[in-house]
């Protein structure tokens, strides 16, 4: 990336400089009014790894005192931003509520939304194998994310980040929803991502003049598409009219995203993580894909672009393989077929391993920015879950896997193993807390109702 | 009182009020109608009436066979009056017991439907509130008025009966006969010879005593210590770890001691009752603590001495103890000492499953319910309207005993058999006095030229450009190359094939497509010369780069109005430039985005001509469908000026034109990537073991599929038989071929025969045994997506019904221990005979000799690569990839599935029964032709359905 005069080309802007990951230091501080006045503003983090973890994530000692599990060696020295739960359960599936095929395509939905996942799809064979499910209700990070942006004091630039690391485009992506039935695909491509992110301060055009002609280039071409798609409607069939509207729906997003590019002079450039290059084997193209977007997550959680991303690493029954990890099979084939053999414990342990690493590294490059009040991992809540487990069977459904770092500016207690395994809890309530925990104390059931009973005891602060 | 039940919880009720529950009581015959017709009228030893639970009006319900069976349905009519009282009532706002007309719920409730998914299904429970009953009086009561209230006769319990019996829960029987295996017992000789198959039970309450909720084995639920009064609890969980003889452990660190009751809400019937007993008390030895358990007032166990029994202290104790009758509604178990306290750690209730519960067990994934719903093709919906052999009941027996569930006769004979034909009678549509139901045949994928008539077509929903054809498109229009479609997102799937019409498009995706608008038009810029039709930097040159380029863009001319619109857009940003030749090439970039962000180029947005129901498709409508079947890309200029001349209206204009278009490279493309989407080929990922191999394994794959289909052009036969191949040095290592090309070919692929025995078709190519990589998932895809058959969607609890195996077992063996259940290979027996025979070839295509070492068997084992099909055109035993592609070449099925699926991908949709004609003629047509895949695609665009549309759905 060429090097730009931020300062000379955004005179008027404030500057957050931040540095790529790979230069670890220097930091010139925020002139950010908002975050120089107070606490920092509360984030939210999902990070998906697919598959289920090993029983090497799970701790020994429940409390404070834990004792991380032998996969979980890198989170040593973050343990005290760490938490860690068991006992969280998919519970509409145990209690019978919820009589849906364990499979793959229809627990990912599942997943983080904790509603009732279905066939969505009426085009697709009932009884195909790879039919489409989706959930009915809609993905916590989505439901954070709207309550910001309908908020004018928490609104920002972009309703949310939403990054997938090398997630394929088949059936098993249904993971985030917007609004019941519709999954959204996540940004796999990191360029496209980074200038969806950071096109706002890309100066490669030169200046606030080239700014403010490509502003106007792209209201003409809005204008342009939505009087077309008005025109359009009226010779649509009924049932497509919804397709369209939906359409026109994204054009007046993008349009009020441009009114606030436009209207806010005051508002923040920032300097754009360098992306890195692939290479090598395909965990560690992995690793970099990943490092990219984590580095463009936190970026734009610092530049104040967006305070709510998804983080969605592969997709669910991918076959990765970890070949940095010894290992020679893909990662799905370790979790099906005598699952609990010593050499496949084995091998989750050291995937789980693996994830953690990369866990690490984004706790670490979090703790690298001060903010108002401690480090953005302090104004962070970061949660990190799986679509199953595989704790005493295939696919199961209990125990899923949840780790949090991070308070939200010190809403929730840090530091333990929690254990619900005496007082099991579905996965609903892990949402109500971190709902609670971003301010939204109203929100006091997610998903499906009966098996969400609250806040979960004892996290919050 | 009951505990299963079935209601919506009510979180967000709407006002309701329900005039009909204060009439209609003061006849009533009581809930309990337990005099059990079968037990009453065939066992001696049967007991007296019992005691009603809640009413004081018993005396009409208990002594006759008649009146119990008239009661029972009496309280199913009066709660239907209920429910559909006149005025306000339930059905207000929850519609009909199956949710249709519920109304939608005004705030974070999308519904309120009693019986709305997942509360629909049978055996769905809630237990932290109560029965159906209970809820309904407790919670409803202000909605009823007083008259429904705790206690208050029976309004609850007649609404539950109606509500439970609409969902298919046989409510009369559960009341009436409570014990199907006395009452099989009692009938059998009249019935049948064969024995009665295996018993199934279900949990309906399991209690933890003395501890928190707890799993089970087997995936029982445990809930916390609850309806108890008396005892104490102590709790080990701290100092033990280990139980012996229990997989159970969790369950016996806890335990309720003391001398205690419990008083569980079931409904009357008969259960069995299962004890965890354990001695915790290490001091403890036999004979220190004796007990006993009485059920119902009577002594089930006497002298239950835990140290005597397990053999020692902190060791399980499990005593069952079956048939015990509950007829007030309530089990009641008393702990009662003999030398010393008494102790309990678990208790569970089981009974066994209804006949509801059996068929759903057994024959709901392949038949549906009652009225046909989720029927599929193998075996149809069991209405009356549509089962040749469930007519008469005992015929019906019969057959069941004898050959269901599929494959697995003897899983449901004898009393099994009975229960469901009777069920079946009862319950589905047509039979006695229920409302028949109509339901359509199947789609025959063959299709069928007796249906032809009149044109007629099924509707196609509004189609957005795919990202797999976007960049074609857009270098069709501008010349420009490159990958523009890196952040889109996935495309939505009908079939196996990326078609864009299920659902709205995401707004990120939105988001892209002006993103990428913009990026195009930078690079449109620098192709200036090669697409616009002048070179003057004029507003008249601009107008008419327009109109010549967006002609292509919309697929038809476009109109004063949108000509007008742009080209405003065009001015206002030209005169906002520094100068007029910067402005000119900046207005030129917004009309280019202009153009690819219009719905009219996102969408394939078709009226057709005329009006009617099934209308032709206007001439652009079809020069666009051409394009972008055999294409995948925008119509030329000369099918543009053909549609504006209307000539694309007989068979023999619109032939020619088909093979004008399949000469052109872009054709090769579009059949690449039919082939590619039909068997799930995937790229491989880079940095992956062999990438070079996969990566020229792709190149071999495609340059195959073109050359059977354009240079020999092959049929389908010739994708299961083709035995060359076009390689390079990584593909003959792959393939292990050796020796000197056929043909030199371009780029390091030369031509090369393959072992026919090996690598001979397509299913025996690393591309397709990569992306496909288990013998599941390819027994799956053959299948479905050959043989166009059916394989039910696995149950619910699929994954768990897989037993624990060991790395001792041949791979094959051991697959097939999970599928001796009749729940799970009843489906299997569909795909692994199928899957299996590739297992010479490992999950990269490699070829193998035996399955890999493990650790208990470390010289691996042999392969078996016996095969059948089952349910087609070829049915019997083959071995091996090379006979089983063999059988597919030779088969009718396999031809017209293939055909099948180049008309999905034609049409942009799957077909309905009302392309019934168009398939037939396809088939036919193909056939008359030669049959090779190039007669198949042209048969498609010359059938009703590609040149037709329908109006609404």
């Amino acid at each position: 990336m060429k090097k730009h005069n931020i300062a000379n080309n955004y005179s008027r802007r404030t500057v957050i400089k931040t540095l790529g990951i790979t230069a670890a230091a220097p930091f010139i501080p925020v002139l950010n009014a908002e975050a120089a006045a107070g606490d920092g503003p509360k984030r939210l983090l999902i990070v998906t790894t697919p598959n289920g973890l090993g029983d090497g994530a799970t701790p020994t000692k429940p409390g404070a005192d834990y004792v991380n599990g032998s996969a979980f060696g890198a989170l040593n020295k973050h343990k005290k931003d760490i938490n860690i739960f068991r006992g969280i359960d998919f519970k509409a599936y145990n209690t019978n509520l919820y009589k849906v095929t364990n499979s793959h395509p229809a627990l990912a939905p599942h997943l983080l939304t904790a509603a009732v996942t279905e066939r969505a799809n009426a085009n697709e064979d009932a009884n195909s194998q790879t039919a489409v499910y989706h959930s009915k209700g809609k993905s916590i990070d989505q439901v954070i994310s709207q309550r910001l942006m309908a908020n004018d004091a928490t609104k920002t630039a972009m309703p949310f980040i939403y990054a997938g690391v090398k997630t394929g485009r088949g059936s098993f992506y249904h993971q985030v929803y917007s609004r019941a039935g519709a999954s959204l695909y996540p940004q796999v491509n990191a360029q496209t991502l980074h200038s969806q992110i950071f096109d706002g301060s890309d100066a490669s055009s030169g200046g606030d003049l080239a700014l403010q002609r490509r502003l106007a280039e792209r209201r003409s071409v809005i204008d342009n598409a939505t009087a077309e798609i008005n025109a359009v409607m009226r010779v649509l069939s009924n049932v497509d009219k919804q397709k369209m509207q939906d359409h026109l729906d994204a054009v007046r997003q993008l349009e009020q995203q441009l009114a606030f590019e436009e209207s806010n002079t005051g508002g923040v450039a920032c300097m754009p993580p360098t992306l890195k290059a692939e290479k090598g084997a395909q965990d560690e193209r992995f690793q970099i894909d990943g490092e990219n977007m984590m580095d463009m997550i936190v970026q734009g959680f610092a530049c104040d672009r967006t305070r709510v991303a998804t983080l969605m690493w592969s997709n669910s029954a991918n076959g990765i393989k970890f070949t940095s990890k010894g290992l020679t099979e893909g990662h799905h084939s370790y979790t099906h077929s005598n699952i609990f053999s010593q050499a496949k414990k084995d091998a989750r342990n050291k995937i789980t391993q693996w994830y953690a690493e990369r866990f690490d590294y984004l706790i670490k490059k979090m703790k690298s920015i001060p903010e108002a009040g401690g480090t953005m991992l302090d104004n962070t809540l970061i949660i990190w879950t799986c679509e199953h487990s595989n704790d005493r069977g295939e696919h199961d459904r209990r125990n899923i896997p949840y780790i949090t770092a991070g308070s939200a500016g010190g809403a929730i207690k840090t530091g333990n193993f929690f254990d619900f395994s005496s007082n099991r809890r579905g996965h609903g309530d892990m949402y109500v807390t971190a709902a609670h925990a971003m301010g939204f104390t109203d929100i006091n059931r997610f998903g499906i109702p009966e098996v969400s009973q609250g806040v979960l005891p004892g996290v919050l602060a | 009182m009951f505990t299963m039940n079935l209601y919506r919880p009510l979180w967000v009720v709407l006002a309701l009020s329900v005039a009909g529950c204060s009439g209609g009581q003061d006849d009533a015959s009581s809930t309990n109608n337990s005099s059990s017709l079968v037990v009453s009228s065939h066992s001696p030893s049967s007991e007296p009436a019992s005691t009603p639970p809640m009413s004081s009006v018993s005396s009409s319900a208990s002594s006759s066979i008649t009146a119990s069976t008239s009661g029972c349905q009496a309280d199913i009519d009066r709660g239907k009056a209920l429910y559909n009282a006149a005025g306000l009532n339930c059905t207000t706002c929850h519609g009909a017991p199956d949710g249709t007309n519920k109304t939608p719920g005004a705030g974070a409730n999308p519904s309120i439907a009693i019986f709305d998914a997942p509360y629909g299904a049978i055996g769905a429970g809630k237990p932290s509130e109560g029965a159906l009953d209970v809820y309904i009086e407790k919670h409803m009561s202000v909605y009823f008025g007083s008259n429904c209230t705790e206690g208050n006769a029976t309004c609850g319990d007649d609404l539950a009966a109606y509500l439970y019996d609409t969902a298919g829960q046989n409510w009369c029987a559960q009341q009436g006969s409570q014990a199907p295996s006395s009452a099989a017992s009692t009938s059998s000789a009249a019935s049948s010879a064969a024995p009665d198959s295996p018993l199934h039970y279900v949990t309906v309450a399991a209690i933890n005593t003395g501890g928190d909720n707890a799993d089970g084995d087997g995936h029982i639920a445990f809930k916390a210590d609850n309806s108890f009064t008396g005892g104490q609890v102590s709790d080990v969980s701290g100092g033990v770890t280990d139980i012996a003889n229990t997989k159970d452990d969790i369950l016996f660190f806890t335990e309720r001691w003391g001398e205690s009751q419990y008083e569980l809400n079931l409904y009357n019937g008969t259960f069995d009752i299962e004890f965890g007993f354990i001695e915790l008390v290490e001091e403890h030895t036999a004979g220190s603590r004796v007990f006993n358990v009485a059920i119902e007032g009577d002594i089930k166990l006497s002298n239950v001495d835990i140290v005597k029994a397990a053999g020692g202290t902190r060791e399980a104790l499990v005593k069952r103890v079956k048939n015990v009758k509950i007829t007030d509604g309530k089990l009641n178990i008393d702990f009662k000492a003999v030398t010393h306290n008494p102790t309990v750690s678990y208790i569970k209730v089981q009974r066994i499953e209804w006949p509801g519960e059996q068929y759903d067990r057994l024959c709901a994934s392949c038949h549906g319910g009652p009225n046909g719903e989720k029927r599929t093709e193998l075996g149809d919906a069991l209405v009356a309207s549509r089962c040749t052999v469930c007519g008469d009941q005992k015929v019906l027996e019969n057959y069941i005993g004898g050959t269901m569930p599929f494959k697995f006769p003897q899983a449901c004979t004898g009393s099994c058999a009975k229960r469901i034909a009777d069920y079946i009678h009862r319950k589905f549509a047509g039979y006695g006095d229920n409302p028949p139901v109509e339901l359509p045949d199947f789609l025959d994928k063959g299709g069928d030229t007796n249906s032809c008539g009149a044109p007629n077509t099924e509707f196609n929903h509004l189609r957005r450009v795919a990202s797999a054809d976007y960049n074609r498109m857009v270098a069709d229009l501008f010349k420009v190359t490159g990958n523009f479609t890196k952040g889109f997102s996935a495309d939505q799937l009908v079939g196996n094939f990326f078609i864009n019409t299920t659902r709205s498009a995401e707004p990120g995706q939105v988001e892209q497509y002006f993103a990428v608008a913009a990026t195009v038009a930078d690079e449109a810029l620098k192709t200036l010369p090669k697409w616009m039709p002048c070179t003057d930097k004029t507003y008249a040159c601009a107008k008419q780069g327009l109109e010549t380029v967006g002609r292509r863009a919309f697929r038809r001319p476009l109109t004063n109005a949108e000509v007008n619109r742009f080209m405003a857009s065009f001015t206002k940003v030209r005169q906002g430039a520094e100068n007029l030749t910067i402005g000119f090439d900046r207005g030129i970039a917004v009309l280019v985005q202009s153009l690819l962000t219009a719905p009219q180029f996102l969408y394939y947005v078709e009226t057709g001509e005329g009006s009617g129901q099934v209308v032709p498709l206007t001439q652009y409508e079809l020069a666009a469908r051409l394009a972008l079947f055999l294409w995948r890309s925008l119509p030329d200029d000369t099918l543009l000026d053909l549609a504006k001349q209307g000539k694309l209206k007989t068979n023999q204009q619109i032939q020619a034109q088909a093979t004008r278009m399949l000469k052109d490279a872009r054709a090769k493309g579009a059949v690449m990537l039919f082939h590619r989407e039909w068997m799930k080929v995937k790229n491989p990922d880079a940095g992956t073991n062999g990438y070079n191999q996969q990566v020229a394994a792709m190149v071999d794959f495609n340059r195959t599929v073109s050359a059977v289909t354009f240079a020999d052009e092959g049929s389908y036969k010739a994708l299961f038989e083709v035995d060359y191949g076009f390689l390079n040095v990584h593909t003959k290592a792959l393939y292990k071929v050796q020796g000197d090309a056929i043909e030199a070919g371009a780029n390091g692929y030369d031509k090369y025969a393959l072992n026919p025995n090996r690598r001979a078709g397509l299913l025996a190519r690393a591309p397709f045994l990569r992306s496909n990589d288990s013998p599941t998932v390819r027994g799956i895809f053959l299948r479905e997506h050959v043989l166009c058959g059916v394989i039910p969607a696995p149950p619910p609890n699929a994954a768990e019904a897989i037993p624990e195996a060991d790395d001792s077992l041949n791979p094959r063996d051991l697959f097939a221990l999970h599928t001796t259940d009749p729940g799970c290979g009843g489906c299997h027996v569909l795909m692994d005979p199928l899957g299996f025979p590739f297992d010479h070839y490992d999950d990269e295509g490699h070829w193998r000799d035996r399955y890999p070492a493990t650790a208990a068997v470390p010289g691996g084992f042999d392969i078996d690569i016996s095969g059948n099909f089952l349910l087609t055109d070829v049915d019997g035993d083959f071995e091996g990839a090379k006979e089983l592609q063999d059988k597919l070449a030779s088969s009718n099925d396999v031809s017209q599935c293939y055909n099948y699926h180049w008309f999905e991908f034609a049409v942009g949709r799957k077909a309905s029964t009302k392309d019934t004609c168009s398939l037939g003629k396809v088939n036919e047509l193909a056939a008359a032709e030669g049959g090779s895949i190039l007669d198949v695609m042209t048969s498609i665009v010359l059938s009703d359905s590609f040149r037709h549309r329908r109006t609404a759905p």
